[in-house]
């Protein structure tokens, strides 16, 4: 199935599946609406866990509003739902515990993903967010794949990394922020000590 | 160029793009930043002699291992002892041992692990067999075969160069705890020989230090005296044929003095 076929649908622009089973309906934050089946959602280890919570019957999910989704917006939202529809039914893979990890990215998945690297981190982000475990092995692969020999140097180029002097200098920044509250406190405390006062808080 | 920001990424997901890195791309990553070091050594794809097991270093290339070296001089661990084995003969060779250690320097043989690597100064007009490669040391490329996981032969246009390039480059990148100077001139190109044994002696730690001569009778009287001459050894251990014999006399100082298969008073 190509990603362009895969099932996720707009509200506003498909028509209801036929198909008996209980599609959800879930909001992104930016108000676009997303029907996805039982059987996606149960991809998302978060998403699962929330609708059985709710106990959702058909109707519930016709006439009550749209699950919100407040983190993400709707471009990612359709990336997870296209991804969790394609892959639904699969089972959730188990950590094997080997080093590196062996992850294949399927040619679905290698289409969903092809692109820019701003929508690829919502779509991690997302991934982590919602415990897709598969979305969230591929896409991290996909990242992991951008080291492939790679010199320190163009490292830090790719993943915008700072250097060791960048790094001392932010802590540099950062302590010289915080100092003048901590001047003030000090000054606060010495204060009250001045006035006779023996407890500061 | 495409970019990602890796750091900003939430934990879980950064740990995960971590533990799917290829090993050699994470000791680069881990190399790009001490930060990034420091992360990388919070997951099981760690690049610390700390956290990694021995079958992991065992597995390692020549150049990881180099790396390694390099990166546990960036941590400043005491429990790692670094060592180099500097031997001047026909075949001049850097032979680099990590050894890391917890508990003490008397644990049992489980609790220490050991990485291991070698870097040999050839000709470049030498006929070395294996796929010619470069890397790049302290900034400069170097024309390279590599050998096996633990052995890199380098090629340079002028040995006596390559062999001070190689030592300055250990000075700065490594600091080490203990070094062996071994000497031995048999088949060895006189001047040639005389000049590597010098540019060694500059760049050898004498504190501590062992000094080890083979087949001393083919030493020649002036490269005796370069090397002993007003250096105070840890050891000294003088190795020759069963028959050999010094031709001279010389004068040397050293804590100890081990004189194996070798006619002549000490």
């Amino acid at each position: 199935m190509s990603v362009e076929n895969a099932p996720v649908v707009d509200v506003d622009e498909a028509a209801i599946p036929v198909e008996k089973k209980m599609y959800y309906r879930f909001e992104s934050n930016d108000k676009k609406e997303f029907r996805v089946s039982e059987l996606a959602i149960q991809q998302s280890e978060t998403l699962n866990r929330l609708v059985e919570a709710m106990g959702y019957t058909s109707e519930d999910v016709e006439n009550k509003p749209a699950i919100a989704i407040e983190n993400i917006d709707g471009k990612t939202l359709k990336l997870v739902f296209q991804w969790c529809e394609h892959h639904k039914g699969e089972a959730i893979p188990v950590d094997d515990g080997s080093v590196p990890k062996i992850v294949e990215i399927p040619e679905f998945d290698a289409k969903l993903m092809d692109i820019d690297n701003g929508l690829l981190f919502k779509l991690i982000w997302a991934a982590d967010y919602l415990n897709i475990v598969q979305l969230l092995n591929v896409s991290c692969k996909k990242v992991a794949n951008m080291a492939q020999g790679k010199t320190p140097a163009q490292l830090r180029r790719v993943y915008l990394l700072p250097s060791d002097e960048e790094d001392e200098a932010a802590k540099r920044a950062a302590q010289e922020a915080q100092d003048p509250r901590a001047r003030e406190v000090e000054e606060e405390f010495e204060e009250r000590k001045r006035q006779g006062g023996n407890s500061f808080f | 160029m495409n970019r990602f920001p890796l750091l900003r990424l939430p934990y879980v997901a950064l740990r995960e793009v971590i533990l799917s890195t290829d090993r050699s791309d994470v000791i680069n990553l881990a190399l790009s930043s001490k930060n990034s070091c420091r992360i990388i050594n919070t997951t099981k794809n760690a690049v610390s002699m700390r956290k990694m097991s021995q079958d992991v270093i065992d597995e390692l290339g020549a150049v990881d291992r180099l790396k390694i070296g390099r990166l546990e001089n960036l941590e400043n661990s005491t429990n790692v002892i670094k060592t180099i084995n500097l031997e001047v003969s026909k075949h001049s060779t850097y032979k680099i041992s990590l050894l890391y250690f917890t508990g003490g320097p008397n644990v049992s043989l489980e609790q220490k692990k050991y990485l291991i690597f070698e870097l040999q100064v050839r000709s470049i007009k030498d006929k070395t067999e294996g796929k010619r490669k470069i890397i790049r040391l302290g900034g400069t490329d170097v024309p390279v075969i590599i050998k096996s996981k633990c052995e890199i032969c380098t090629l340079w246009e002028d040995i006596e160069f390559g062999a001070q390039f190689l030592s300055q480059h250990f000075l700065q990148l490594l600091k080490l705890n203990q070094s062996t100077l071994i000497v031995d001139p048999k088949g060895t190109d006189g001047s040639e020989f005389s000049g590597i044994l010098k540019i060694a002696l500059k760049s050898f730690s004498k504190e501590k230090s062992v000094l080890s001569i083979a087949n001393i009778e083919f030493m020649r009287d002036s490269d005796l005296k370069t090397v002993v001459h007003n250096i105070g050894y840890g050891t000294i251990r003088i190795i020759g044929d069963r028959d050999g014999r010094v031709r001279n006399t010389f004068e040397c100082e050293a804590r100890q003095l081990v004189n194996m298969r070798m006619r002549g008073r000490f």
